[in-house]
């Protein structure tokens, strides 16, 4: 009774909902990531930590506050991409930006879908990303800067097979194409099918990078994927496509 | 905007069952690191 009194006030629950918020978000952060194989390490550490203090070996949990110590630093080097991003997603705000109007964002978008089912029709790869408000400025230098207007025909033109900047993919700025045949990063994780091949590796590992969304569209079965946050929706028709990208793309304005 | 009540049950369902697992292991971690760290302040106090 004793205990219930000396804990049960608004202050503990606070507490404890504040860190169950916390605890719940990095898992919620890490889960599909190669972190997850880390955490059950670190989770290993912990239950072995409570096991020697109540059996009373305390060299033993000495021993593990230690290694505990050095495989902090060893977390922090080996998830520096996962620590970087989670601090990127945490800082992002909207302060003073200018957008295009709805319509044209709207009109851009149906360029992209015309040109997506084209290349899907004609089996046709291509690899779209839609800036939204992380800067991908080095990315953007990894390929050829076009800043020219966004149609159908244009994206037709890049991902024509053999044309010149076919291979990498675009970035899409608005109503603008930014940049073409850019360097995408490849994700490596390990949930992605072994049969997705080097284009949704990159279209996937963008979206973990940046907030980009990543329209794909697989060369060997024409299929319509996409990528946000690190996850790849697969199989999509050109309307479920254009649907999705409105509603990502009026989320993040 | 009021949404229908079968609606909004099935809205909380939604956000019960999404990721149960990961929100029950998250509340032990939030509830047994908790405890630990009250153990250790309360301990520091007597000391």
């Amino acid at each position: 009774m004793e205990f219930f009194e000396q804990f049960l006030n608004w202050r503990t629950i606070a507490e404890i909902l504040i860190l169950w918020l916390v605890i719940y978000q990095i898992f919620l952060f890490l889960k599909g990531t190669k972190a997850v194989y880390l955490l059950r390490g670190v989770i290993i550490l912990i239950v072995s930590f409570f096991v020697f203090q109540g059996l009373r070996l305390f060299v033993l949990s000495k021993l593990l506050t230690y290694l505990f110590a050095f495989f902090l630093i060893f977390v922090v080097v080996v998830l520096q991409p996962e620590i970087r991003e989670g601090l990127i997603r945490l800082g992002r705000r909207h302060i003073f930006f200018f957008e295009p109007k709805r319509e044209e964002i709207e009109k851009a978008l149906k360029e992209i879908v015309s040109a997506v089912s084209i290349f899907s029709r004609k089996r046709t790869g291509a690899l779209i990303a839609i800036k939204r408000e992380i800067g991908l400025k080095n990315y953007m230098e990894s390929g050829a800067i076009l800043n020219a207007d966004l149609t159908s025909e244009l994206l037709q033109n890049i991902f024509y097979p053999g044309a010149p900047l076919h291979d990498g993919g675009v970035i899409v700025e608005g109503t603008r194409v930014i940049a073409a045949s850019c360097l995408f990063p490849l994700s490596d994780n390990p949930n992605l099918g072994k049969i997705l091949g080097m284009r949704h590796r990159a279209g996937v590992g963008f979206s973990e990078h940046s907030d980009a969304v990543v329209a794909i569209v697989s060369e060997e079965n024409g299929l319509i994927s996409l990528a946000i946050g690190g996850q790849l929706t697969q199989d999509l028709t050109p309307n479920e496509l254009f649907t999705i990208l409105k509603g990502q793309l009026s989320k993040s304005t | 905007m009021k949404f229908p009540k079968r609606l909004r049950i099935k809205k909380l369902r939604e956000i019960i069952a999404n990721n149960f697992w990961l929100k029950i292991i998250s509340l032990i971690v939030a509830v047994v690191i908790w405890l630990y760290v009250n153990g250790e302040i309360i301990r520091g106090i007597r000391v």
